[in-house]
């Protein structure tokens, strides 16, 4: 590894040997950031589009997104508007995904309920990739007490059965979409704090970081601007995954009747929550949005895998 | 490691008295079993504050709180609020066996699957089985369980017996005693185990799978594998005695934290499929608002999580001499 070089912040570290290093520790000043760091990004671009199925699945995800976004143009009805005339109607002309029991059309709901379930995967990954990150920082720097004591709340948070505390936590607090969030950040920030923190110590024995001590660069700069563009790539990856993760689990909290409620609004969990009873004489409404859940966390799951391979590629 | 273990259990008291006190708060905050007294108008208050007395309720928090504490770690659980008073053990007891009837057939048939599979492609990587093996995981984590549970169901309660033009479903796909079944009966429980099996193993499968695969590749790669060689050992004998073997450390510290971890989290499998454990009766007690039952419940899976957490990590020193813990 080439980590006896003194690299430059901003670019990742691994990477660095290959990228420039001859350049590297030509006279510039430590602390500024790079703006050398573009082209690693596009190194990691071109690594990504050799990913055929990771990147099959950007277009699909994006296009799941943007159909969610756009759902006041795309969808045929309503989210929340009534056709009691037509109650539980299978698939077919006037709904292609057929209608549930207060008539409403199911297309119209995966649509507009795309919207929440997204925006609590996404909202639920930045926060805990937020939180994780500082956590993992200030651990992996500071050391000694903070160290052990941020860890051992970490492991504890990490050892504690998630789904009971989420249950409970929601039940507590209550079924709007920010609750919802709230809950499920508490219990995933625990994985980026420990993957940010395992690379802040490696990152910590460069001399880059030894410099910027001995040059009496105060310690939240040094974090800032030298050590928290190197882990940016492994944030990258643990958050893109959270977001999978987020989404199961907001579906899996509305199927128990305990995540945003249905009387706020439509999430792909909650339909199946309240359709479950009419699985048998109206299947559909069972398996559209659970659908639409899978394809959607497939979708994450290979974007995640590929940024991983793109980032950090395997070494064999 | 006598000394290690004592530590770790010396420093997980105060964790689970954090949890046991987190979890009282919280259930008094989701429900009060005088609420729906109070909404009744023919209870006259003294009633009500008569019965909020039986129960011990008009004492400050932190007395009831120790008054709780001090019965349970006497082995006291106390009586369950909705179920006509029965005692709360009995009740944690049954759903305890049940539960971990399901966890262990769950582990021990995912296991097997994922070792073998995760060797195959560990040995061949790029190969079909590999890519097979890839796909089925992605799958295995992008599933929501408790649709998979409803999938299984229909397929199996519905579509396949309509298919075959059975009479009834292929399998029960509710509960563990078929309706009217009267005592014990092996061969009823076994199908009733079967979809919660299948719905929990896809996840494990893919989890143990992937893991004993990236495990494998590493033990591959190490020295004492091309000493194997070198000394001419038979290339089965090498990958089965020097390899596997080592491979499964990770693996099997993996399902031992599992099995501490799934005694709470079969909550989602156990509700689909209304199985009668420890998930179950969690949520039961949860919207029943039946303190005592969840307060036993959280606290006995907290425990078992914590204990095999602690197995864990002393399995991978018995089995992998390398490691000492000081």
């Amino acid at each position: 590894m080439a980590d006896r070089l003194p690299l430059r912040p901003g670019y990742k570290h691994r990477g660095a040997g290959r990228l420039g290093d001859s350049r590297s520790m030509a006279g510039q000043p430590l602390d500024t950031p790079s703006d050398e760091a573009a082209p690693h990004w596009r190194t990691v671009w071109r690594r990504f589009r050799k990913h055929r199925l990771a990147v099959v699945s950007l277009a699909t995800f994006t296009l799941i997104a943007l159909c969610a976004v756009f759902a006041d143009w795309i969808a045929p009805h309503g989210a929340t508007e009534q056709h009691l005339d037509q109650i539980l109607v299978p698939p077919g002309r006037d709904f292609w995904l057929g209608s549930d029991t207060l008539g409403r059309d199911t297309l119209s709901r995966i649509l507009y309920g795309g919207r929440i379930s997204l925006l609590v995967g996404v909202a639920v990954s930045l926060i805990s990739g937020v939180v994780g990150t500082t956590v993992g920082l200030v651990a992996g720097y500071c050391r000694r007490w903070v160290d052990a004591a941020l860890m051992r709340f970490t492991d504890t948070m990490l050892a504690l059965p998630a789904l009971m505390v989420v249950i409970m936590a929601a039940r507590v607090l209550g079924d709007s979409v920010l609750d919802v969030v709230v809950v499920l950040a508490a219990v995933t920030w625990m994985v980026p704090a420990r993957i940010v923190r395992a690379k802040v110590l490696s990152l910590c024995e460069n001399q880059f970081v030894e410099a910027a001590v001995a040059l009496g660069v105060p310690a939240r700069r040094i974090m800032v601007r030298d050590l928290l563009p190197n882990v940016v790539g492994e944030i990258v990856v643990a958050v893109s995954l959270t977001v999978a993760g987020a989404i199961l689990a907001e579906s899996t909290l509305s199927f128990l009747g305990l995540g945003v409620s249905a009387a706020h609004t439509a999430t792909w969990g909650n339909m199946l929550g309240g359709n479950e009873g009419f699985m048998i004489t109206a299947p559909w409404l069972v398996w559209a949005p659970g659908l639409a859940i899978v394809v959607t966390v497939l979708c994450i799951n290979f974007i995640g895998d590929g940024l991983r391979d793109a980032i950090d590629p395997p070494r064999r | 490691m006598i000394r290690y273990a004592a530590r770790r259990v010396a420093v997980t008291v105060p964790i689970l008295l954090a949890v046991s006190f987190a979890t009282f708060w919280a259930a008094g905050e989701i429900s009060s079993p005088a609420a729906q007294l109070t909404l009744n108008p023919r209870i006259s208050p003294e009633a009500r504050r008569a019965y909020i007395a039986s129960l011990g309720l008009d004492e400050p928090f932190g007395v009831r709180y120790l008054t709780w504490l001090g019965n349970f770690v006497t082995g006291d659980l106390g009586t369950s609020l909705v179920r006509n008073g029965q005692d709360v053990w009995p009740l944690v007891r049954s759903a305890m066996a049940n539960t971990l009837l399901l966890v262990v057939v769950a582990i021990a048939l995912s296991l097997a699957v994922g070792l073998v599979v995760g060797t195959l492609s560990a040995l061949r990587p790029g190969s079909v089985i590999d890519r097979a093996s890839t796909s089925v995981s992605f799958l295995g984590i992008s599933i929501p369980v408790f649709w998979l549970g409803l999938m299984l169901q229909l397929m199996f309660g519905l579509y396949l017996s309509d298919w075959l033009r059975l009479d009834g479903p292929l399998l029960p796909t509710a509960g563990i005693y078929s309706p009217g079944q009267q005592g014990f009966d092996l061969l009823g429980r076994a199908q009733h185990l079967v979809l919660p099996v299948m719905a929990l193993s896809l996840q494990l499968v893919a989890a143990y799978s992937r893991y004993m695969r990236s495990s494998m590749l590493d033990v591959m790669g190490e020295e004492y594998i091309s000493t194997a060689r070198a000394k001419g050992l038979p290339e089965r004998q090498v990958v089965v005695r020097h390899g596997v073997r080592n491979a499964l450390i990770p693996v099997t510290t993996l399902a031992a934290v599992d099995l501490g971890l799934l005694v709470g989290g079969l909550i989602v499998t156990e509700r689909v499929f209304q199985y009668p454990g420890m998930g179950l009766l969690f949520l039961d007690a949860l919207h029943g608002g039946d303190y005592p039952v969840l307060l036993a419940t959280v606290m006995i899976v907290a425990g078992a999580v914590f204990v095999m957490n602690l197995v864990a990590d002393l399995l991978y020193a018995v089995l992998d001499p390398r490691i000492r813990y000081g």
